[in-house]
């Protein structure tokens, strides 16, 4: 319980639940005997209101931290328990002599722990303290000292175990300045109380008033039963006084409930900010299972509607219909559907569920919603720029293979018939001529080859990167290292993007007249081709602007391609394993 | 000498066809796919068929495969592919699979009927033929310091012509040494390049063409 042991409060809980036990077997056994009379309705009252103060004040102590008037709404509790019991029915001497010294303190505790409600502070501990004091010295202990209850001609009192000397005029003197202290205490308590809730901050004060005011009017409930005693000639129990002190039971249990509403206000506040909090940060898989488990359909699904009329899901894949046993829930903002909730057929039967689900994750599921489009479209982009990436490698390809089957075999046939007509002529300068004309031919197809190659490596696409990078090594100026290249095959757009890479690193290198071999290696993990090429041997910037093209493949393909000094270029593109 | 042609262009096949009956080959047949390659060796047990590696279907390495069958059920015919790739990765595909009787020229070589005529004999001798163009690019590409530096001139052109598949007698002729300086010379090499010595020209050029393609 923090501030006190919880095995205390469950001990005192006990005790108090005692002392209310006998205090309504004894109201009940001798209804004209005790203050508030023996109705029903009456003992409910008195026995609810000690047993609520009790409990509030506890809770106030453990969770709301408020040790001062915490206590004293507690003890308000006890108070009026034992203000119940100050009767001669009782039959047990200790407790009779306990209510003696403790009875009548009510309106100063509650008035205190009203005060302390609305303002906790020095001021506030010292006048509620004083209060509860002086009346506790005046109208108990003081008077308990000096009453034995045989002099006074109450033979069926219990004995008094305080009395230390029996002086009824002292006593009864006492108790008039016990009830003037009352008044004047009461009073004060309950206007300083209503001024300071007044002053304090409005937010503050919506949430302590209940509690403040109920106490005020127990203070000032108080006062006016002590002055209407005083008024009487004898401590007599006529109605007016009953009356007075069942309304201050009234006022107690008023005060314990607004530490209730507190609670209750405080609780729902978390379960709004709650709320706010995650429906700040949407998990699309918590907010179905949440939403599933909240209705109890396990196969409860989540499907947003996209710009162009399909539906996918919480990452932007296009889902089919729902299923035949399935109905759809549509949560709309305006006339717009926002998403839709598959459920199970069955729960229509428990409308108010499916509702109630909504609209405690409404937030939550628009943020669902627009990350779902958002993703949709993200993930459209990409696709779309892999499909361009793709489109131009299939062109590329495509080109490759005219110029070798078309524009290649027509210079072979040229080549060929050349060398029939070199054979066939026997003029000089015809001969001469012709074979002039043979070496044009071969330097065009020597040309053509090596365009063929820069338009598209046949062999990446034929038998893969490492096939690729060793003819790559091959050619060139500049020594190549192939330090490790796995050789099994990748998806081609994962393999074109690492082949350019490279390619473009080599050919820059050349352009820079490296001599140092360029390394190369390349790790497959299960997630991510990844290509390293270290080169010596030109700027950085201009590897940067080689490799730009290289980059924009990788980057479709959800990769990234890293230039550092060094030269040390990485590429990493996504690949399944 | 009987030879047989795979080629998917008409024209290239019928330039083919003429250049080399014209040299003296008796050309047994002609078919534009593999299988009509296969079923035509069945049919005439050439010495020799002719091969353009790229062929109907895909377009990629029909050729290549196809020879490899006739390596394997035809021993007595040789093969001889054409590819438009100066890549080296089909021919030691191919001449480490049937270093014997096998060989891989540029398509282009056939407007160069000596160098056609020569293969193509080479081939049915049992000898096997790498394109000078290929062997060039492999051992002049760039490379690591290493042992190929040590070679001297005449080495490095004695192991060009071994890396084409001449035998010792045709490097003879060819730089007009005599056979036991070619030998020395050979040995040297294998010597400094720290490969194992073999009679077998077809084993020879293997070594060689792994070593310079490594």
């Amino acid at each position: 319980m923090g501030v006190i042991g919880r095995g205390t409060a469950v001990v005192a809980t006990i005790g108090v639940a005692g002392l209310a036990a006998i205090a309504a077997h004894t109201a009940h056994a001798h209804p004209d005997d005790v203050v508030g009379g023996g109705g029903t309705a009456a003992l409910v009252l008195q026995i609810a209101a000690s047993l609520a103060a009790w409990s509030a004040g506890l809770y106030a102590v453990a969770r709301l931290r408020a040790r001062g008037w915490g206590s004293l709404l507690a003890a308000a509790g006890v108070a009026v328990l034992l203000t119940v019991l100050a009767t001669p029915a009782v039959h047990s001497s200790a407790v009779f002599t306990v209510a003696l010294a403790g009875g009548a303190l009510v309106p100063q505790l509650a008035g205190a722990a009203a005060l302390l409600h609305a303002a906790p502070g020095r001021s506030a501990n010292l006048i509620g303290a004083s209060c509860v004091l002086v009346v506790w010295l005046l109208l108990g202990v003081l008077p308990a000292l000096l009453f034995d209850p045989l002099a006074s001609g109450c033979f069926a009192c219990a004995s008094n175990h305080l009395l230390v000397h029996a002086d009824p005029e002292l006593h009864d003197a006492l108790l008039r300045w016990g009830l003037r202290a009352t008044v004047v205490s009461g009073a004060l308590l309950a206007g300083v109380a209503l001024l300071r809730c007044c002053r304090s901050a409005p937010a503050v004060r919506a949430v302590t008033a209940p509690v403040v005011v109920a106490g005020a009017l127990a203070a000032s409930v108080g006062a006016i039963g002590a002055a209407h005693a005083l008024a009487q000639p004898a401590a007599a129990s006529d109605p007016m006084s009953r009356a007075l002190w069942l309304a201050e039971c009234a006022s107690v249990l008023a005060m314990s409930l607004g530490v209730g509403a507190r609670a209750a206000t405080a609780r729902r506040l978390r379960e709004r900010v709650a709320d706010i909090v995650v429906g700040a940060l949407p998990d699309a898989d918590l907010l179905r299972s949440t939403l599933a488990a909240g209705v109890g359909d396990a196969r409860l699904e989540l499907a947003f509607p996209r710009h162009d009329g399909a539906t996918v899901d919480a990452v932007g894949r296009v889902v089919g219909p729902p299923a035949d046993d399935q109905l759809v829930f549509a949560v709309t903002r305006g006339d717009r559907v926002v998403a839709e909730i598959r459920h199970d057929r069955a729960l229509t039967a428990v409308p108010e569920r499916l509702a109630s689900a909504v609209r405690a994750a409404g937030l939550a599921l628009e943020h669902a919603a627009s990350r779902a489009r958002l993703s949709a479209e993200v993930a459209e982009l990409s696709a779309s720029r892999i499909r361009v990436i793709e489109a131009g490698d299939s062109e590329r390809r495509r080109l490759e293979r005219d110029l070798h089957d078309g524009t290649q075999q027509q210079l072979i046939a040229i080549a060929i018939a050349i060398q029939a007509a070199h054979e066939e002529t026997t003029d000089p300068i015809g001969q001469e001529a012709l074979a002039a004309s043979r070496y044009e031919v071969r330097h065009a197809l020597d040309e053509l080859r090596t365009i063929a190659h820069g338009i598209h490596p046949v062999t990446l696409t034929d038998a893969g990167l490492e096939a690729a990078l060793r003819e790559l090594a091959e050619g060139g100026t500049v020594p190549v290292r192939l330090e490790r290249v796995p050789s099994r095959r990748a998806d081609p757009p994962v393999e074109a993007a690492a082949y350019r890479a490279v390619a473009d690193a080599v050919r820059c290198a050349e352009q820079a007249g490296a001599t140092v071999p360029v390394r190369v290696s390349v790790e497959r993990t299960d997630v991510e081709l990844r290509t390293r090429v270290d080169v010596e041997g030109g700027e950085r910037a201009a590897y940067e602007s080689a490799l730009a093209h290289a980059a924009d493949r990788a980057v479709a393909l959800g990769g990234q391609v890293r230039i550092t000094d060094g030269v040390t270029i990485e590429v990493s593109t996504p690949c399944a394993s | 000498m009987r030879l047989v042609i795979a080629e998917d262009m008409a024209l290239m096949r019928a330039g083919l066809a003429r250049l080399l009956s014209e040299r003296g080959f008796d050309v047994m047949g002609e078919a534009e796919d593999a299988a009509g390659l296969l079923t035509l060796v069945e049919r005439t047990c050439p010495d020799v068929a002719l091969i353009d590696i790229k062929m109907p279907p895909t377009h990629t390495d029909e050729g290549l495969r196809a020879a490899a069958v006739i390596r394997e059920q035809h021993p007595a015919t040789a093969v001889l592919l054409l590819s438009s790739y100066l890549d080296s990765r089909y021919a030691s595909e191919l001449l480490a699979q049937h270093p014997a009787g096998a060989g891989y020229l540029l398509k282009e070589r056939v407007a160069d009927p000596a160098i056609l005529s020569d293969a193509l004999r080479r081939v049915a001798r049992g000898e096997c033929v790498l394109d000078p163009a290929i062997v060039s690019r492999l051992l002049n590409r760039p490379r690591e310091p290493g042992p190929l530096d040590d070679l001297t001139a005449r080495e490095r052109e004695i192991l060009g012509l071994m890396a084409e598949g001449q035998s010792n007698r045709a490097i003879c002729e060819a730089l007009f040494l005599s056979p036991k300086t070619v030998e020395s010379h050979v040995r040297h090499i294998f010597i400094k390049l720290g490969l194992p010595e073999s009679t077998s020209s077809s084993r020879r050029v293997l070594a060689v063409l792994a070593y310079l393609r490594g």
